[in-house]
């Protein structure tokens, strides 16, 4: 009976050693995507180092925003995206940013992406951050120390076997590479940029852009200011369609919100949307991203420059904006 | 410490491994699962260990009180109550009643708000906290009715109260039936070792492979903001959840009944193929069975159960299936959910129907399909994030628009057959029992149980490869 126990163990053991080393890669890139994604995370929220630029948002700043492209425009600059999916701009996530930026550095820097998306109250929860934020502490050791441990035991979907047998593909592939600065670049193959409409329709309609979100920016960005901190906002670039869905549906009125950022400190940034093509009308594809990603620092760069030492570090905010409509 | 984590492997590992040095001693035995019971439960929040502490001291003093003033045993039952059902109020309802209450007194034009009040600590559910306050207070008040001696040694009662393998979710095993088995050095036999291998693998393949793979589909259609509009798609999204929580909840009892195996206890049946039922009352009696006996035990009985007459009975079963519900969590779906309960069953009490379903051809097929329609139907309140979402889940299910095609659109070729796998291979496996193919071997010539290993290895590799992305067992929340 003990052999039984034994063998069973040792059989266990060959078939997991043989499963890991022949297993099938899924052939739908996101689905093949999901181990690296789930490190990319855990690396992303738990990582201990220091920047000189750390760059908040959504999924769109997660896509749009290439670290590596502005640390080549900006020179030796330490440069992290902690954008997440489904983010929101709010006082846990300014205080998660705030503590990756390097208390030394020579120009401490905060670039928000303001999509409307990230003003909502919905949104507050944070929930890819905190997500992975929660994580059991023995899972994130193995996926930030041992990543190549946590790819071989990369799970096997079912139907992704049987699919391959029937040469199940998806229609559409979506392609993500991670980056350990923080960066997805992302692409969609074929490209749909009115694939995004009906959801973001339907996800968005009965929101409204929450003020007490509005005022806490405002107010993060005058401290952020009176700190020593440059701050740097912008919406990011999407269609005319999606953005036209958004100001209408939530009541966002970008020009006040500039002109509100702009008066507690920030410096509001402003981009052409039809220079940056989407992949999915709300999302920069890779190639989009590091053209953004070279323009957003030139304006940077533009602004360290020439800095407009005039500005009091103690000046009061304009109050915030009531941004609907 | 999750059962499903690298950490509780070690954890385990090294329990197992210590363990026959220690458990010849009464004494190092039991200080040893102490031990080992609150590094377990301290792993999630070693803050809560004081409350575990706190109000196991009050029930093994009572207990002891009862004991030696007999006269007044009732105050000390009265006291342990007290203390059981007060921490299972603070931490768990109170923020319920509150928000209740809130709404009440806006109803006659009190604007208050109550909960901004409470402590951030209120507001937090401590892991497991109402399967050991239920496992307490079946101690003090079995003691109360004279059925069970109060032990002397609070490292032996603490063995019971917390002992890892149930502590957080079942199952809730009485301290008549676990007590005297920690007084024993009770040797595990390769029999023993080999069973516990079979129900630790089995569970774990229930909640890992077959309950987490689910609960990705699962939660991401609970978790729309607007709910799909197709009924099939609902239908097989209730189907999948109630796979899911079978699966899950089982999983982790087997689980538990496996280690317990291994450090040479016996822990009760907590699930008998609940889905093969003919009746709701043959569901209950194979559902969460340590729950329904412990209600049945503490509640419906005390409280007259069937003997005062029928309508007295009735009122009975309502008053322990509401609380039942309650029991679940503090929010109005789970009260709905025990009242769908209460009322299918008091109409089966009234019409007797499963009698007569069954008497027609096919009628036990049948009779489980009517049994299981009232099940999922209960399951929608049960999963759904508020009343209005599982109102609107039900007018979808029950609206049959939406196709093949739709249900294509929504979930795609490769969801798709995730889901048939899962499902129906569950499925498959409880047919196996409804029609009692298990009373026979599966092979013939002793070769089941010469395959047994392969079959267990090849699961072990499954739970490693084929996991799906969920996480905590759904009953941590309870």
């Amino acid at each position: 009976m003990r052999d039984r126990m034994v063998q069973t163990c040792l059989l266990a053991a060959v078939v997991i050693v043989v499963v890991g080393l022949i297993g099938p890669t899924p052939r739908d890139p996101y689905r093949a995507a999901r181990p690296a994604e789930s490190s990319f995370y855990i690396h992303k929220v738990h990582t201990a180092g220091s920047y000189d630029v750390v760059v908040l948002g959504d999924s769109r700043t997660l896509n749009a925003v290439a670290p590596a492209e502005l640390a080549a425009v900006l020179g030796d600059i330490r440069v992290f995206n902690f954008a997440y999916q489904s983010g929101g701009l709010n006082p846990e996530i300014y205080a998660a940013g705030e503590r990756r930026l390097d208390p030394d550095s020579p120009r401490p820097t905060m670039v928000l992406g303001v999509s409307p998306l990230t003003l909502l109250a919905e949104r507050a929860n944070n929930t890819q951050y905190r997500l992975h934020r929660d994580k059991p502490r023995d899972e994130v050791l193995l996926k930030q120390h041992f990543p190549e441990v946590a790819q071989f035991f990369a799970p096997i979907e079912p139907g992704d076997i049987i699919g391959r047998l029937f040469n199940l593909r998806p229609k559409v592939m979506y392609y993500q590479e991670f980056h350990d600065d923080g960066w997805i670049a992302a692409r969609l193959v074929p490209p749909d940029t009115a694939r995004a409409m009906e959801p973001l329709a339907a996800d968005l309609a009965g929101m409204k852009i929450d003020d007490q979100l509005v005022a806490a920016l405002v107010a993060q960005t005058h401290q952020w200011h009176r700190e020593g901190i440059t701050v740097f906002a912008f919406r990011p670039p999407a269609q005319s369609w999606a953005k036209a869905l958004e100001d209408s549906l939530l009541g966002f009125d970008e020009a006040a919100l500039a002109r509100a950022v702009q008066s507690a400190g920030g410096i509001w940034l402003e981009f052409s949307p039809a220079a940056y093509p989407t992949y999915d009308g709300s999302h920069l594809d890779h190639e989009s991203a590091r053209k953004f990603s070279r323009d957003l620092a030139s304006k940077m760069a533009r602004y360290y420059a020439n800095r407009p030492e005039a500005i009091s570090a103690t000046a009061a905010p304009a109050a915030a904006p009531q941004l609907r409509r | 410490m999750l059962f499903n984590s690298i950490v509780f492997l070690l954890f385990g590992a090294l329990v197992f491994a210590l363990w026959p040095l220690v458990r010849r001693w009464r004494n190092s035995r039991f200080a040893f699962l102490v031990i080992a019971s609150f590094v377990f439960y301290g792993w999630w929040d070693w803050r809560f260990l004081f409350l575990i502490i706190g109000s196991g001291l009050l029930d093994y003093a009572s207990g002891l009180g009862m004991s030696r003033f007999s006269r007044v045993k009732r105050l000390f039952l009265v006291l342990s109550l007290l203390g059981n059902v007060g921490s299972l109020m603070l931490f768990k309802y109170s923020g319920f009643f509150a928000a209740n209450l809130e709404a009440v007194l806006g109803w006659i034009g009190l604007e208050v708000e109550l909960r901004q009040g409470m402590p951030p600590f209120m507001l937090v559910l401590p892991v497991g906290i109402s399967f050991y306050t239920f496992q307490s207070m079946s101690y003090t008040i079995d003691i109360y009715r004279g059925q069970l001696q109060p032990t002397r040694n609070v490292l032996h009662f603490f063995a019971y109260l917390a002992l890892f393998p149930q502590l957080v979710a079942g199952p809730i095993i009485r301290a008549a039936d676990l007590l005297p088995q920690l007084l024993e050095d009770r040797r595990t036999t390769a029999e023993d070792r080999w069973e516990g291998l079979r129900l630790v693998v089995h569970g774990f393949f229930k909640k890992m492979v077959v309950a987490d793979s689910l609960a990705f589909y699962v939660n991401g259609a609970f978790g729309a903001s607007i709910p799909a509009e197709s009924s099939l798609y609902w239908w097989i999204i209730i189907t999948a959840f109630a796979v899911q929580i079978y699966c899950d909840f089982s999983g982790y009892s087997d689980i538990a009944r496996g280690l317990a195996r291994w450090l040479g206890y016996d822990f009760m049946v907590n699930f008998k193929h609940p889905y093969v039922a003919v009746s709701l009352q043959d569901f209950w009696r194979r559902w969460h069975i340590s729950l329904s006996t412990w209600f049945r035990d503490y509640v419906y009985i005390p409280l007259g159960g069937s003997q005062r007459g029928a309508r007295r009975a009735q009122l009975n079963m309502w008053g322990t299936m509401l609380i039942s519900g309650l029991w679940h969590g503090a929010a109005w779906n789970f009260v709905i959910w025990g009242g769908i309960h209460a009322t299918s069953t008091t109409m089966e009490r009234a019409t007797r129907w499963p009698a007569r379903v069954m008497a027609l051809p096919g009628g036990r097929m049948l009779a489980n399909a009517i049994v299981l329609l009232q099940v999922w139907i209960s399951w929608v309140f049960f999963r759904a994030t508020s009343f209005e979402q599982a109102v609107v889940i039900l007018g979808r299910m029950f609206s049959f628009e939406g196709g093949i095609g739709t249900l294509w659109a929504l979930l795609g070729g490769i969801n798709m057959i995730n889901l048939a796998i899962f499902i129906g291979g569950m499925w498959l496996r409880e047919a196996y029992f409804f029609w009692g193919l298990h009373e026979r071997p599966l092979l013939p010539g002793g070769w089941g149980r010469r395959l047994e290993p392969v079959g267990l290895a090849l699961a072990i590799a499954a739970c490693v490869y084929l996991r799906g992305p969920g996480g905590a067992f759904i009953y941590f929340q309870f």
